[in-house]
């Protein structure tokens, strides 16, 4: 994401504004637009998807009062605790009075720990996002010198492209976390095996205690990414009017990296979103293989253990997640694509 | 105009709605002229002017906004879908594309049969010889029935959208520039089978097409489009050879001539012209 | 027109190769593939192991030690995959693991088509308010955090693989549901959709017989993607233990066994890993092949110029007795394109001629006779898997096959520059129009950017577009055909080039605008001495731009002469034919003479001359040995054609 633009910026920015003198107001509208839109879409998303799972919730069979307080409390404490928990009320005034407090970021309490939510996810977050980030800015990297190199060059580096990214898609996570772990950890002993050190607390522990799950992680984004790369390059390259710019005297170097790249960054871009996405759930079983506190554990704990309240949470902040991840996207194609912003 | 002619367009509007606000894109504007049987009527016009869109509209393809279209003496603008698909029959179509205009997926048999499955009943056997005699009338081979798409040339694969157009026993067949996708020499193919066809079976053609030569080839009358409106309306001869309204010439002019020296001649004529305005 | 120009060429590129088009049903081309087979047979032969191994060990489903006495032992003949910490035997749970493995996908498969498949049908068939509700809440659909709804669905359903799986397939559904919409939609644009409902064919009818056929490959190819992610979610879920309960074998429980006893036997998680890896990679390439095999055809290949090998010159081959200085002599050259298969197939054949300085030569022909071809060989911008197999093309006393690619590059644009039929699709759509011409001045002329912006303005205004200023802003998409095609040529310019190559510059344009950029043509050759090729197949713009004329038949130069001789006195049959065929010469005529047949494809050109299976003149000595050699008939008039001289007082 950041990568792409910022390439294409370098290079179109100041020509640009030789031409024209203020390049980027006729468009600004445009974006203000499409930012409007998506958050706008935004709203019934996260109501959609909050409800869809309250509803479900409140389906489960089993009393979260009752888990809450045992199988010996008295009658009247458990009537109690069911209207503090607001359990006696219909389900859509609970969820309101739910959405109402997440709004003011309470997210309630866990029924396991009695903890607030909110506070268990902000301690959890930061393990979630340095995966996160990490793994998408090293496949991005990765995938986009892989994929921009072998459409341009060809030959063998083009077949070992496309082969290693049919491998980086079939590997499982999980068995990559473990192969790496066998490797890494168990064999050599140069990394550790699980846990997660603050950055805060030590930079350099944080940083080698990241390298596995990181590289798990990504196995799959880098394939996805550098091979659409490599696919949307090719088909560019190939297209009529980099064969004209070419035929008049356009250089190799501009042909490639600026020419087709900015044309290539929509298809980039879309596959970029959908990784991120699909990072933010790997991020479930990576925490678990290499036992981190991150978000995603928090949430196959909560599933096991029936925290309804905690994973009601997760949902949440998940949900948001991806919209942000949609509006860079869109940002990114208005950017990309004229006919976005003109219309 | 004739009270009895075949097709009758009185005043046709089409205008296409606008994509969020605004008032929307009027491509045909109070447009009227008959199509009497067994004659063929040509629709010039340069991209955008709207010649496509008449036919469309007939065909039940764009909105009649305004006006009225009435083929056979039925009313087409107000028609429902089960009537349209009575009409099929007798009124046919042969598009420009003819790569496009063949699904690559279905035998060329399978193609030319659609246009019967609503025509009365007919057994399988009636059927086939419908299918030869449509080949047969377009001057393919009876085995192409078999085949794909994509073992013929675009001359073919036109010849093969007429006999689907023809085996119904239509009485109109809207041309929409059938042969502007073809070569020189294939397009005198094409254009010479459509007026045997013609004087074989009775047809009338309304024949769309940018090209005023072809047109005038083609037609008994012809109509000029300017967007959206007739500006000009004759006899085909009369049209071609003494225009009156100045699109027609300009357009007649633009036209180079397969001729170096009468060429010559007409560009000397238009930058002198040019010139003194 | 544009779309009607394209698809023209593309079912060209398919006559070139017509095994793969003969038969459209793609099955059979699929098993054509072998790695298709090996794929298909590796998931045929999973799913009888899942059906039959459960049978053989009922027990391995249920039991939750093995042989203690027997515990993480390596592969032997005895267990082939060695055992597992509680003594079972690895290969029994490997194979009775499959079930619950593909029990799961099938769920999450069927799942996915049965909503995915009718839901894209109907929102890009049916379109407008349907296809935006449809649409909008796959968008929703599709923005949900995947694996988190299954946890929130498992903590309701614990340990359900089902309850799992159809959330999974509910989850995928929407992408699928775009990518057939997405496939749907230039179905549903295609005339003979038109055709189809103008003869009166219901939508069901239209939907099942033309839309579902057409779009069945992108749904197989998505369906073996949505198995392999649906594999890959299973083992993670099944990793997690959230899905099959302890002692049932499941792939990725395995691998979660493993890792716990990663240190007392790390070979514990291999086979369940290479188990899932070997699976999903055969639905992937699965995926693929089918792919492959639905748009066989035009997946071109990349290019691999040979170099280029001189050969003598053909016997008979005189070269025009004109100009040894001319500016650019093409010379016996031979155009070859590489078939999918790697197979070559000649295009262009043996073709001579020159141009003079300051001469405007027209390229005749009817389509796909090899003019772009040969044009596009002089620049060395063949489209991908073109090459030019022999010959000279020599500019200004220099073989530009000779060159490497370096110094080439500097002739383009600078000494000869090209302009295409397709204005619109000749300019890139990601920049504005102004970025792209300073871009290829200052290429050319090292300009600070200042300058080059008021060079660009000039240019401008030589191609005589009004309001130079606001056109340098407007990206392409903004333009209309006449201005995309004045600023290709502006282009064009830039570089001051000596020879422009226009192929077909006007094809695409209505008549008036036609007029006014052939106008413009001549008059900026006349101002600046340039020579000029020009492409086209409209006799009309050959006599009012041209000076000589070269016509092309079957990929070689037939005739080729002064245009006023040309069309006074054709010599060739194929040219008198060509040109009688053209309706603005034959005013008044009821039929118009017409040449049988088509061109023959390149690869299937007959023996002898090339014409001879249309050509009304032809005898079997037309049938014999090479084609016919081009001779000279009059002074610089040309034919290649053994009954000339006969010939030459009939009409055709
Ligand atoms: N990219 C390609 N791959 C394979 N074959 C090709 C390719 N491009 C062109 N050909 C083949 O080369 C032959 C000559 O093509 P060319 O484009 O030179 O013809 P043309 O005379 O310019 O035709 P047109 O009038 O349609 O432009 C055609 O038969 C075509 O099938
Ligand atoms: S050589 Fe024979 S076949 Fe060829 S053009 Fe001349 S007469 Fe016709
Ligand atoms: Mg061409």
């Amino acid at each position: 994401m950041i990568e792409t633009t910022s390439v294409g910026e370098k290079t179109a920015a100041p020509q640009g504004s030789a031409l024209q003198r203020s390049p980027r107001k006729p468009r600004l509208p445009g974006v203000v637009a499409v930012l409007i839109r998506r958050l706008l879409w935004a709203i019934p998303l996260i109501l959609v998807v909050t409800a869809f799972s309250f509803v479900l919730v409140s389906l489960t069979p089993g009393d979260p009062a009752r888990e809450m307080l045992g199988i010996d409390a008295s009658e009247e404490a458990y009537l109690a605790l069911r209207s503090q928990l607001g359990l006696d009320r219909p389900v859509w005034e609970q969820y309101i009075s739910w959405l109402l407090n997440a709004l003011q970021g309470n997210l309630g309490t866990s029924i396991y720990t009695g903890g607030s939510v909110s506070e268990a996810i902000a301690a959890r977050m930061p393990v979630t996002i340095s995966l996160v980030v990490a793994s998408l800015l090293l496949s991005l990297i990765i995938g986009m010198i892989v994929g921009v190199y072998s459409a341009a060059r060809g030959g063998w580096s083009g077949k070992l492209v496309d082969s290693l990214a049919l491998v980086g898609f079939a590997l499982p996570t999980v068995w990559v976390g473990a192969l790496l772990i066998g490797l890494f950890a168990v064999r050599f002993r140069w990394l550790p095996a699980s846990g997660y050190v603050p950055f805060a607390e030590d930079p350099m522990a944080w940083l080698l205690c990241l390298v596995l799950p990181v590289t798990a992680l990504a196995t799959h984004a880098v394939a996805a990414i550098s091979k659409q790369t490599r696919e949307a390059m090719l088909d560019v390259l190939g297209s009529e009017h980099i064969r004209m710019a070419r035929a008049n005297g356009v250089g190799e170097v501009s042909l490639v990296l600026r020419h087709s790249l900015k044309n290539a960054g929509l298809r980039i871009s879309t596959v970029l979103g959908l990784q991120a996405i699909g990072l933010l759930g790997g991020t479930v079983l990576v925490e678990s293989v290499f036992g981190l506190p991150g978000l995603g554990g928090l949430a196959v704990e909560a599933s096991r253990r029936h925290d309804l309240p905690v994973i009601q949470g997760i949902v949440l902040v998940f949900t948001v997640f991806v919209v942000l991840i949609n509006v860079a996207i869109d940002l990114a194609y208005s950017w990309l694509n004229p006919r976005v912003s003109a219309r | 105009m004739s009270e009895h002619a075949l097709l009758q367009v009185r005043d046709l509007t089409v205008t296409y709605p606008a994509r969020g606000r605004g008032d929307g894109f009027t491509a045909v504007r109070d447009v009227s002229f008959d199509v009497p049987s067994n004659t063929t009527v040509g629709l010039v016009g340069e991209s955008g002017s709207g010649k496509s869109t008449i036919g469309r509209a007939i065909l039940g393809m764009s909105p009649i906004s305004v006006g009225s279209v009435t083929f056979g003496g039925r009313e087409l603008a107000a028609i429902t879908s089960r009537d349209r698909r009575a009409l099929s029959s007798e009124l046919q179509v042969i598009f420009q594309d003819p790569y496009g205009s063949l699904n690559p997926t279905r035998t060329i048999g399978q193609t030319i049969a659609e246009s019967l499955r609503h025509v009365a009943d007919l057994s399988a056997s009636e059927r086939a010889d419908r299918i030869e005699e449509a080949l047969d009338q377009v001057g393919m081979p009876r085995s192409a029935a078999a085949r794909y798409p994509g073992n013929f040339s675009g001359g073919q694969r036109q010849r093969i959208a007429i006999a689907r157009a023809i085996i119904g026993r239509p009485r109109l067949i809207i041309c929409d520039e059938p042969t502007s996708a073809l070569d020189l020499s294939v397009q005198a193919q094409v254009l010479n089978l459509l007026m045997d066809l013609q004087e074989e079976l009775g047809l009338s053609y309304l024949f769309v097409s940018h090209d005023l030569a072809v047109v005038r080839h083609v037609s008994d009358e012809i109509l000029v489009l300017l967007r959206g409106s007739i500006v000009e309306r004759g006899q085909s001869a009369r049209v071609y050879d003494n225009p009156e309204h100045p699109y027609t010439r300009a357009l007649l002019d633009a036209a180079p001539v397969p001729d170096p020296a009468r060429q010559r001649l007409r560009r000397l004529a238009r930058s002198a012209a040019a010139a003194t305005t | 027109m544009t779309a009607t120009k394209s698809s023209r060429k593309e079912s060209a590129a398919a006559e070139v190769s017509p095994h793969a088009a003969q038969s459209p049903r793609f099955l059979r081309r699929l098993l054509k593939r072998g790695l298709a087979r090996v794929c298909l047979a590796y998931i045929l032969l999973l799913v009888i192991v899942a059906i039959v191994a459960p049978m053989i060990w009922p027990e391995v489903l249920t039991e939750r030690t093995g042989d203690l006495a027997d515990v993480n032992q390596l592969p032997s003949l005895q267990h082939l995959l060695g055992t597992d910490s509680l003594g079972r035997d690895v290969f029994q749970r490997i194979l009775v693991g499959a079930q619950i493995t593909l029990i799961g996908v099938a769920q999450a498969l069927a799942v996915a088509l049965v909503l995915g498949v009718p839901l894209g049908l109907i929102a890009g068939y049916v379109g407008g308010r349907t296809d935006r509700v449809i649409s909008w809440i796959a968008d929703l659909l599709f923005a949900l955090p995947g694996i988190i709804i299954i946890l929130v669905v498992l903590a309701v359903f614990p340990l359900s693989m089902t309850a799992a799986m159809v959330t999974l397939g509910v989850l995928v559904a929407p992408g699928l549901a775009r990518i057939v919409r997405s496939a749907v939609l230039p179905v549903k644009e295609e005339l003979y959709v038109s055709a189809a409902r103008v003869s009166g064919l219901g939508d069901a009818y239209i939907i099942t017989q033309h839309v579902l056929p057409r779009v069945a490959g992108p749904i197989i190819v998505q369906a073996s993607l949505i198995s392999a992610a649906a594999l890959i979610s299973q083992t993670g879920l099944a990793f997690l233990g959230l899905i099959v309960e302890a002692p049932a074998p499941s792939w990725g429980g395995m691998i979660a066994e493993g890792l716990q006893n990663l240190l007392v036997d790390p070979w514990l998680i291999w086979p369940p890993g290479v188990a899932v890896t070997l699976t999903t990679l055969a639905l992937g390439l699965l995926g693929d092949s089918v792919r492959d095999a639905t748009t066989e055809g035009w997946a071109g290949s990349s290019t691999k110029a040979k170099k280029p090998r001189s050969r003598r010159a053909q016997e008979g081959l005189e070269v025009e007795p004109a100009d040894r200085n001319a500016l650019l002599r093409v010379e016996d050259v031979n155009v070859e394109f590489r078939r999918p298969d790697g197979r070559p197939v000649r295009v262009v054949d043996s073709v001579t001629f020159h141009v003079g300085r300051g001469e405007t030569v027209g390229l005749v022909g009817e389509s796909g006779c090899g003019k772009t071809a040969t044009a596009m060989s002089i620049i060395g911008a063949l489209p991908s898997g073109g090459y030019v197999e022999s010959g000279r093309i020599v500019f200004d006393g220099v073989n530009l096959l000779d060159l490497d690619a370096r110094i080439m590059r500097a002739y383009r644009g600078k000494e000869i520059a090209v302009i295409s039929q397709e204005p619109s699709v000749s300019l890139n759509p990601g920049f504005r129009v102004g970025w792209q011409l300073a871009e290829v001045v200052r290429n050319h002329t090292g300009l600070s950017r200042r300058a080059a912006k008021a060079r660009v303005l000039q240019l401008l205004q030589q191609v005589e577009l009004r309001d130079p200023e606001q056109v340098l802003r407007r990206y392409p998409h903004e333009l209309s055909g006449g201005m995309a095609q004045r600023v290709v040529i502006a282009r064009a310019l830039a570089g001051e080039p000596r020879l422009l190559i226009a192929d077909e510059p006007t094809t695409a344009l209505d008549v008036t605008i036609q007029a006014e950029i052939l106008n413009l043509l001549r008059r900026l050759v006349a101002e600046r001495g340039m020579s000029m090729i020009l492409i086209t197949h409209d006799w009309g713009v050959v006599a009012d731009v041209c000076d000589r004329a070269i016509v092309m038949y079957a990929g070689e130069v037939v005739e080729r002469g002064v245009i006023d001789e040309l069309f006074a006195a054709p010599l060739h049959p194929y040219t008198k034919g060509l040109l009688a065929s053209d309706p603005h010469r034959s005013i008044g005529e009821h039929r118009l003479i017409s040449i049988a047949g088509s061109v023959p494809p390149p690869g299937s050109w007959p023996s002898g001359c090339h014409f001879r299976t249309r050509c009304a003149f032809a005898v079997e000595a037309c049938a014999e040995g090479e084609s016919p050699a081009l001779r000279q008939v009059e002074v610089a008039h040309d034919v290649r054609c053994i009954r000339a001289d006969e010939l030459e007082d009939h009409n055709v």
